[in-house]
């Protein structure tokens, strides 16, 4: 019984579905779940139907292999015929692309200038992608990589006021509902009035989709204009060519955003970024996350130092290898240095050349795995406030304990030869206090 | 409503909230620690009771207000911190949202000038993924919870409140409506008298 009109019991509700094709159409659903009619008459319909499950969600695919199959071999998982299935190899490959196409509802793309501050703002000119070709096909790369590629947990601000609206929620919102050129313009357009020169002339994409029958998908991506040289080559000559406007998808060079929910009417609060248009550092732009998007990174960098900080002293104090513990006390009083600066903690243990124990013991340190790669905006104050000093206890007795930035200046230390493991530490200056204490 | 949704949430609290709210608290504290005049920081999954009250809830027109309650409440989660002034709430707001991101902050007053009852500031905000224990997935867990900031004073009142009143006003008779007044209008008063001796005998 479908749950929208209330009839036609005689229909088939594959897997939880609950309404008629056509009601789903209505209701704005995936119009290629099908809800099929069990009706042997039909069977040509039915014809080498057959149950595939992309990514968790269950679909319902009609192939043209078989014009013969019966309601048994519908319903099976197996669904063909043997003898069918000798052309079912052939034709797998272009069945797998409009599986997975069927996954992106919209694809819409705009020409984006920088006008940021403009009063009279250039007209944008969009177009509709077809979801079919080489440029479906990579644009379905980057939406399919998107939850992986975009490392950077994001939320949507609240208004001044504190309230829960965020108008670029509403206006993704509104674009999802109904995927449309010009309700798309209207981020483009936003886009626009946010981009200065600096990032330049960019090609902005909207690929809509949904991951199963109620939940909503959106990635929104930026590719900045380049210049380049093409080279086409015959037999004899080679020919090459200035271009300008290439708009290109490297590693290093757009800027990402993904947003996905149950419900239209609620949630999509949350997502996730990436902006790799700076050359070689995790840096982001202001612009795409803050300006852009009216979100903010969901590790503040009070809170993202603090969990590094913390997971520096964990791993010193847990790592059995004396030499990962000398490297990480080494680089903990250098990390204060990174104010300002974005950061994660897979980007710190690159830039310090850590090993890959001093590695592991960080990420084993972290309350969980996928804290390792999380950005945040290093707080140097927080840092301080977390791990002030640093101290060393010898064998002998001695604690050293010193303000952890400046350990190394207060304290010089020299290894001392033909003696394993130990070392010579002095230092100078005026007796200022003695105290006697419980513990160092 | 259905047995189904308090199956569900059964599930999801003892599974999930729990747990997460377990964690949350000792993050709370451990940020809180070295900040003045903190009486108390709790974190609590809502109760059966509450969750089931809240999703049964309809807008003026009759129609649920939640299609998805176990995804759409936000406030499955609540955390409290508790200090001593009001002069404390603001800046002990501002330090908490210095570790966690906003999506919605309220300042609780009753509706006129000339009435009593709850006040508080009550923020909602990401459940940070430090708080969703490692063999917790963190899709499973909630995206937000309350937290509250409140004082002593207000904290006091908003409990035996709860314990006594927590049925619709309007079962309520209007003696007991207006002593239930009076006392938020004591706890009004003694925070004001706190913040005015705070003033003069601790100026800043």
């Amino acid at each position: 019984m479908c749950s929208n009109c209330g009839q036609h019991n005689d229909l088939i509700v594959p897997f939880g579905s609950r309404v008629h094709g056509r009601c789903q159409y209505r209701m704005g659903d995936v119009p290629h779940v099908r809800i099929l009619p069990v009706n042997v008459t039909l069977v040509p319909l039915l014809a080498g139907t057959t149950l595939r499950s992309v990514r968790g969600f269950v679909k319902w695919h009609v192939m043209e292999a078989c014009r013969s199959a019966t309601i048994a071999s519908v319903w099976s998982r197996n669904s063909l015929h043997s003898e069918c299935t000798l052309g079912y190899a052939a034709r797998r490959a272009r069945l797998a692309r409009s599986v997975l196409r069927a996954m992106i509802r919209h694809i819409h793309s705009y020409l984006v200038y920088p006008a940021k501050g403009e009063d009279a703002q250039p007209e944008i000119s969009g177009t509709d992608v077809p979801l079919d070709g080489k440029l479906f096909d990579m644009l379905k790369r980057l939406y399919d990589e998107a939850e992986t590629d975009c490392n950077i947990p994001i939320v949507f601000r609240a208004t001044e006021e504190g309230k829960q609206e965020n108008p670029r929620r509403t206006q993704i919102l509104t674009y999802l509902r109904r995927s449309t050129l010009v309700r798309g313009q209207e981020l483009a357009q936003e886009l626009q009035s946010v981009t200065t020169n600096r990032s330049g002339l960019g090609l902005f994409f909207l690929i809509a989709g949904q991951e199963s029958k109620q939940h909503h998908r959106i990635v929104l991506s930026r590719f900045p204009a380049d210049e380049g040289i093409v080279a086409n080559e015959s037999r004899t000559t080679l020919k090459v060519e200035f271009i300008e406007r290439i708009f290109m998808k490297s590693a290093r060079a757009y800027k990402s955003a993904t947003f996905k929910g149950a419900s239209l009417d609620s949630g999509f609060w949350k997502g996730r970024a990436v902006d790799k248009q700076i050359s070689g550092t995790v840096e982001l732009s202001q612009y795409w996350i803050d300006e852009f998007l009216l979100a903010q990174i969901e590790t503040t960098a009070a809170a993202g130092t603090k969990r590094l900080a913390q997971a520096v002293r964990k791993a010193i104090k847990e790592t059995p290898d004396p030499e990962v513990k000398t490297k990480l006390v080494a680089a903990s009083g250098l990390l204060g240095n990174l104010g300002g600066q974005h950061v994660s903690p897979e980007s710190i243990v690159q830039s310090f050349s850590l090993p890959p124990a001093a590695a592991e013991a960080i990420r084993t340190a972290l309350p969980r795995p996928e804290s390792y790669v999380e950005t945040f905006q290093f707080d140097s104050v927080e840092y301080e406030r977390e791990l002030p000093f640093r101290a060393v206890e010898l064998d002998n007795g001695a604690h050293l304990f010193a303000d952890n930035k400046r350990f190394d200046e207060v304290f010089h230390s020299e290894p001392l030869d033909g003696e394993t493991g130990k070392v010579r530490y002095t230092t100078e200056g005026k007796v200022v206090r003695q105290n006697l204490a419980k513990r160092p | 409503m259905s047995d189904d949704l308090k199956a569900q949430y059964e599930a999801l609290r003892q599974d999930v909230l729990v747990p997460v709210a377990v964690k949350l608290e000792e993050l709370i504290r451990d940020h809180v620690r070295g900040e003045k005049r903190v009486d108390r920081v709790s974190a609590r999954a809502k109760s059966i009771e509450s969750f089931l009250a809240k999703a049964a809830r309809a807008d003026t027109t009759g129609v649920p207000k939640y299609a998805d309650p176990l995804k759409q409440i936000q406030d499955l989660i609540g955390a409290r911190v508790i200090v001593f002034y009001l002069d404390d709430i603001e800046p002990m707001s501002e330090f908490l949202l210095r570790y966690f991101v906003p999506i919605e902050t309220r300042t609780i007053v009753p509706d006129s000038e000339w009435e009593f009852g709850y006040f508080g500031k009550h923020h909602i905000v990401a459940v940070p993924s430090d708080s969703v224990p490692r063999d917790i997935a963190l899709d499973a867990a909630p995206e937000f919870f309350e937290l509250q900031v409140r004082t002593l004073f207000q904290h006091a009142w908003s409990e035996a409140e709860h314990d006594l009143g927590y049925k619709p006003l309007e079962t309520l008779s209007a003696d007991q409506k207006r002593r239930f007044a009076f006392t938020a209008a004591q706890a009004w008063g003694a925070d004001r008298v706190f913040s005015e001796l705070l003033h003069e005998l601790r100026p800043t």
